[in-house]
């Protein structure tokens, strides 16, 4: 009886170990908010992009920050947070590759003479409700303003790029010491990646909250801080992810049509759709049922191999 | 030599009948007559007698004298022909397959329907008379019907196959054989329609172009005999024989082996494009077919054939598309074959040519009798008063007014009294002016010409006078009549709307309104009875240079005040002041000159408003008042309607406040510039008190800008300048112009046109302004990214600007006559001269800025641009407009059209945290090959996908929603230069 006794409260205590490390699991990333520092000092750069009569990827210190591969009979409009772009402060580069748009679903192959392009950046802090502008919107390019010709017409493509200040209060390593990846056996590297996003998989087949807070983590830690995310913020992120593995309905979909694409100067790799009308999305993708209707989901994927490291890991 | 004595003709009384006044047979049917030729020695001379007498029941009358017994004349020719294109005959014309004096004549079923066959024998080595009492006109009557019909492939032969039930294409051209019994001669009304199985039949409209006047619905056409065709042989429906005849002598043997042939009637059937307009995409053409004058109607909805699609190629009547009357080739009358006679009627006018400077003379066919010109036409001229009369000469051809062969009684004959004028312009000018108007006669006894043989000269002498309005006929003979022409002006004082101007001004525009009373010259012969009319026009010219412009042609901003909600239009007050720079001349009558400028001036400027006419289009379009409820887009969900309308609640109440903010930003622009000034000055000492005040407060300016910025709306109208400058007047044809223009005449406008600019416009709204003004674009944008009435809040967090700016200017510069058609303002006749074409054109364009900044998320906007049909892709949404010059019945214009592409706002993604991203996965058409320089380029790119749908969205599939709708082209504004 006594053995019995003990073996219950050895048993109970090791449940109770398990519910304990799944606790801290689970908090892992909506606790994220505990280390954001330099709140008071919060600022949240955006990007006001406004491109016409043409595809484009626009990049910040060599990491998308939008892209548009579709129709382009009209003006592509966003105002998109960079934080997660900008690890520190100083001079940070900007990159906008326009091509030739899609018209009635099939590609042009040269950039129309009517291409039209604004990009600002401005700081805002957001207060509850409210905004206040902290740096006002300043314009790092403009093409085909006031009637001006547009010069690279008929060209299959067109490159521009430059820089611009920020001044953030935080520091980020994320990627910026990892290994330039480029350098790598291609052939090996695309081996790993696709293992990791197997990996993601799984754990999603799996439904391993734990899991998933794990292999999220890193990533969610410093758009924590690049973000300033307070306790709701990183509760939504996390929320985000637990979508993945509380959708009955959700199927992850084989990892296909992708093309392996390196970003912020071969620190990043990621797996990237090739076919219209999904180019440029995460190559990592679920499907599921919303409203009986069959919906796709893409996955934010982009990995990194720390210095001293020959292990992938998810960073943005 | 022996000559006819008589051409007797018999035939049943049950049969036919013979009408011996005007040597006419009319049988009741197809089918044998006798005719008989008897001849006298040569020696016997004198006129002709003719008898015709039935064979039975005709007693001789007594007292008739014994005829010398006659004998049989062995050898005559004969003329048995349709007069269908002829009405004259020579002695190769014969028939050779009838000879003899005595024949049995076979009247061919073919021919049955009243149609007119000329029978005439006359000796060999002669020629035939072609008059009445020698020949005998021949017709039978039988039964009327319309028998069938039939498509078939077009042919110039009119031997194409049978295309009944096939499918053809517009712009394609085809024929309608129908067929007839008895109706040789007749007119036929044929009309197309489109069989319909649910909805009535559609009439399919002939002639679109109007070319008649008016659109033409249906075909006048002339049942006609043609050879048959290989596939008619076995026709049911249908009337065939041979056009045989009988030598007496055999009676039972057909000499005459021609072919057969058969009654009906061919139209030539251009497909047109717009006959899609009213029948739909795919048309089912049968015909219906009356006789003209006739009740009952034939449907032949079983003689159809499909029409779907547009053929790229041209076809045989392409370029001259329908022609809706063909007829009168086949006499059924024969008033018109009498001896008294002329054949044509010709209008001779001197001129000098153009190049030569030599004189030369203009002739005008007036009418031909089997010529292009069987209706009569009319005649115009341009003239003067006075100094610039023409002199008109009108000929009769090929006149005979052999009293022998004239019907009227003695005394009354047409011989000496050919033509003669009953009406002319002097007379009514005459009433108002007594004394001033009479004939008066120069023609005397000088005029010697060649016509004599024809007619008499006349010498009835004509009142005379000397007055300067006088009717000035110069000659007056049968063949030949000669007057000088003149346009008489209305010299009593003209009100316009209360203010007396010129009298010239009557003649601004010269067209139909300034018709006086014409120049009638009756032309009558036993055949013939006919008016010739001649219309006199003013010959004023007219130059104008007009330039105006409005005190506000150079930019200046119009903030205009905001509308109290829910009225959505903005009230642009214009009150607008137009400079006017006005040289207007007439000069008419070869000499008389007036400055006019005085006169017009308040005119003009009421056609003015034309242009702010213009400027409130754009207006309304940039509010998005021209969107229709029938869009294709998908309207904004209930409770996106109801954020705006709370929205519009709250920013309603705050309109004072909003132009307030207005009112303070425009001070706060005079202290930022007075401020300026202030640094300018203390600068020399950074340190200052003054220097650091004046920057602390350019600071605080700043923000006050910054602050009130958002509320702004702008609406900066350019006005138009328009400088114009045109010569016009109506102008004669020449002699070296076609001969269907030479009776007309056209007006000849040149000069130009040139706005600088049109319109011009530099107009904004922002997020605020488009709620309060419940601007579709502000409901599209809350739709398309979901915005809450939280988030709209003072809209800090929303960038929505719209914005219009462009001009629309240039120059028109060129000329057309309205008659021959030469042109430079119009592309289509650009071939005739080649001068250069240039336009008033030019873009307004539309943009809209859509930025939505809520923390963590990114919304994908993406404003569509509308109705762009070129391969290259816009990034804005264009107002395009252009001018032409045109003209009308009331005067000549310049036109202003305007067209507009169209805003759509498509929602296309919400991405937040950087996490990820949901889309439908719908099936879509399968995708193009990637372009060559899209980075995802590969082989992958080119094969189908699975996934679809048009946007990386957060399940909201991308939904487009209205802007702005597109405007297809239309009419902003007509500038009449007309009193």
């Amino acid at each position: 009886m006594k053995k019995t006794i003990l073996y219950l409260l050895i048993g109970c205590s090791l449940a109770s170990c398990a519910q304990e490390k799944k606790k801290m699991n689970d908090n892992l990333i909506p606790d994220l908010y505990k280390e954001v520092k330099f709140k008071d000092q919060k600022i949240s750069y955006r990007a006001g992009i406004q491109v016409g009569a043409s595809n484009f990827v626009l990049l910040i210190n060599d990491v998308p920050v939008a892209q548009n591969f579709e129709e382009a009979g009209g003006t592509f409009n966003t105002s998109a947070p960079i934080n997660d772009m900008i690890l520190k402060s100083g001079k940070q580069h900007f990159k906008l590759i326009l091509y030739p748009g899609f018209k009635n679903s099939l590609p042009l192959t040269a950039l129309s003479e009517n291409v039209l392009a604004k990009i600002t950046i401005e700081g805002l802090k957001y207060e509850g409700e409210g905004v206040k502008t902290i740096v006002e919107p300043f314009t790092i390019l403009e093409i085909g303003e006031n009637g001006k010709a547009f010069t690279e017409k008929g060209k299959p493509t067109a490159i521009y790029e430059g820089t611009f200040d920020a001044k953030v209060p935080y520091d980020l390593t994320a990627w910026s010491k990892s290994k330039d990846l480029r350098k790598e056996d291609s052939a090996t590297l695309e081996k790993e990646v696709l293992a990791f996003y197997q990996q993601y998989i799984n754990i999603v087949k799996n439904k391993d909250a734990g899991a998933l807070a794990k292999l999220v983590y890193k990533k969610e830690k410093n758009y924590a801080q690049a973000l300033f995310l307070d306790q709701e913020g990183t509760q939504n992120q996390w929320d985000s992810y637990l979508e993945l593995i509380k959708d009955p309905t959700l199927v992850m979909e084989p990892v296909e049509k992708y093309k392996m694409n390196f970003y912020a100067n071969g620190r990043l790799v990621t797996l990237e759709r090739i076919d219209y009308p999904n180019i440029g999305e995460p190559a990592l993708r679920s499907e599921s049922k919303e409203d009986g209707r069959a919906v796709v989901g893409f996955y934010f994927c982009q990995l990194h191999k720390p210095e001293g490291s020959n292990t992938l890991e998810l960073i943005h | 030599m022996r000559i006819i004595k008589e051409v007797k003709i018999n035939v049943s009384p049950t049969k036919g009948v013979v009408n011996r006044t005007t040597n006419q047979l009319t049988l009741y049917a197809a089918g044998d007559f006798d005719v008989e030729v008897t001849t006298t020695g040569e020696e016997e001379l004198g006129p002709i007698v003719i008898t015709a007498s039935r064979i039975k029941g005709k007693k001789k009358k007594p007292g008739t004298p014994e005829k010398p017994p006659v004998e049989p004349v062995p050898e005559m020719d004969w003329i048995w022909s349709s007069l269908g294109g002829k009405s004259s005959f020579q002695s190769t014309d014969r028939n050779t397959k009838l000879l003899g004096p005595k024949l049995q004549i076979n009247f061919p079923k073919v021919m049955e329907g009243g149609g007119l066959v000329w029978l005439e024998p006359f000796v060999p080595g002669t020629e035939p008379t072609n008059k009445a009492p020698n020949g005998y006109f021949i017709s039978a009557k039988g039964q009327p019907k319309i028998l069938s019909a039939v498509w078939r492939e077009y042919s110039k032969n009119n031997d194409g196959r049978i295309i009944n039930g096939s499918l053809k294409k517009i712009n394609q051209s085809v024929q309608l054989h129908v067929y007839t019994q008895a109706m040789y001669g007749h007119d036929l009304q044929i009309t197309l329609m489109d069989h319909d199985t649910v909805d009535p039949n559609d009439l399919l409209v002939i002639d679109q172009k109007s070319q008649y006047g008016a659109p033409v619905a249906f075909f006048t056409t002339e049942v006609r005999v043609h050879p048959m065709l290989p596939d008619e042989e076995k026709f049911k429906l249908r009337v065939a024989s041979t056009l045989a005849q009988r030598d007496a002598s055999k009676p039972k043997v057909l000499i005459d082996t021609s072919k057969y042939h058969v009654q009906k009637t061919v139209i030539d059937v251009y497909l047109e494009e717009g006959w899609l307009i009213n029948g739909g995409n795919r048309l089912q053409i049968y015909p219906k077919v009356r006789g003209i004058g006739r009740a009952k109607e034939e449907e032949f909805t079983d003689a159809f054939i499909n029409v779907q699609g547009v053929a790229k190629e041209e076809s045989a009547l392409t370029f001259s598309g329908n022609n809706p009357v063909v007829v009168d080739y086949i006499p059924t009358e024969i008033g018109t074959y009498h001896a008294c006679k002329y054949t044509g009627i010709t209008l001779l006018i001197p001129e000098k040519d153009e190049v030569s400077q030599k004189d030369i003379v203009k002739d005008v066919i007036l009418y031909e009798q089997n010529g292009t010109y069987r209706n009569m036409r009319e005649f115009e001229i341009v003239v003067g008063e006075v100094k610039n009369t023409k002199k008109i000469s009108i000929r009769l051809d090929n006149l005979e007014t052999l009293e022998s062969d004239c019907s009227q009684p003695q005394g009354q004959k047409h011989k000496g009294n050919v033509m003669k004028m009953v009406g002319y312009p002097e007379r009514s000018i005459g009433n108002s002016k007594p004394g001033a108007v009479v004939e008066k006669s120069k023609w005397s006894s000088t005029w010697k010409h060649g016509f004599e043989g024809f007619g008499l000269g006349k010498a009835e002498e004509h009142a005379s006078s000397t007055g300067e309005n006088a009717l000035e006929i110069l000659n007056s003979t049968d063949a030949l009549f000669e007057f000088n022409a003149r346009y008489i002006y209305n010299k009593q004082q003209l009100n316009l709307a209360g203010l007396a101007i010129h009298w010239i001004f009557r003649y601004f525009w010269i067209g139909k309104n300034v018709l006086i009373e014409p120049y009638v010259v009756v032309a009558r012969t036993c055949r013939h009875q006919r008016e010739i009319k001649i219309f006199t026009y003013p010959d004023v010219s007219w130059e104008i240079a007009l330039e105006f412009k409005s005190s506000r042609s150079k930019k200046k901003a119009t903030y205009t005040p905001l509308p109290a909600p829910p009225t959505p239009p903005i009230k642009f007050k214009l009150g607008l002041e137009w400079e006017i720079t006005l040289a207007l001349h007439a000069k008419w009558d070869d000499g008389e000159k007036l400055d006019l400028a005085e006169d017009l001036k308040d005119n003009i400027l009421k056609k003015i408003k034309t242009f702010t006419a213009i400027a409130d289009m754009v207006k309304s379009i940039f509010n998005g008042e021209q969107n229709n409820s029938t869009s294709e887009h998908t309207q904004p969900n209930a409770a996106a309607r109801e954020r705006l309308k709370e929205a519009r609640k709250k920013f309603g109440t705050e309109q004072d406040e909003a132009a307030q903010k207005r009112a303070d930003l425009l001070r706060v622009k005079q202290q930022v510039n007075d401020n300026k000034d202030k640094i300018k000055a203390s600068s020399g000492d950074k340190n200052s008190d003054e220097y650091k005040d004046a920057r602390d407060e350019q600071k605080g300016l700043f923000e006050g800008v910054s602050d009130l910025k958002r509320s702004v709306v702008g609406f900066d109208v350019e006005w138009p300048e328009i400088a114009l400058a045109f010569s016009w007047c109506r102008v004669n044809t020449n002699a070296k112009q076609r001969q269907d223009l030479r009776n007309q005449t056209g007006i000849l406008l040149s000069g130009t046109v040139e706005a600088k600019p049109l319109i011009g416009l530099s107009a904004y709204l922002d997020f605020l302004a488009l709620i309060q003004r419940a601007h579709p674009i502000a409901l599209a944008v809350i739709a398309a990214v979901d915005l809450s009435m939280k988030l709209i809040g003072d809209g800090s967090k929303i960038v929505c600007e719209l914005r219009a700016k462009g001009t629309i200017g240039g120059k028109l510069e060129g000329f057309f006559n309205t008659v021959t058609k030469e042109n430079s303002f119009n592309k289509v006749d650009q071939a005739n001269n080649g001068k250069p074409l240039a336009t008033i054109n030019g873009d307004l364009e539309f943009t809209l800025l859509v930025q939505i900044k809520i923390e963590v998320r990114k919304d994908y906007v993406l404003v569509q641009v509308q109705g762009s049909v070129e391969a290259s892709l816009e990034a804005k949404a264009k107002f395009s407009g252009r001018g032409t010059v045109g003209y009308d019945d009331k005067g000549f214009y310049t036109q202003y059209y305007g067209n507009f592409a169209g805003l759509e706002v498509v929602g296309k993604a919400k991405i937040s945290g950087q996490v990820s991203g949901k889309k439908y996965k719908d099936p879509v058409p399968t995708p193009p090959p990637a372009a060559g320089a899209n980075p995802p380029s590969t082989e992958e790119a080119k094969k189908p996908t699975e996934t679809s749908s048009a946007g990386k969205v957060n399940l909201e599939k991308s939904i487009k929603y209205q802007a702005i709708d597109k405007q297809d082209e239309k009419e902003l504004g007509r500038l009449y230069l007309a009193i």
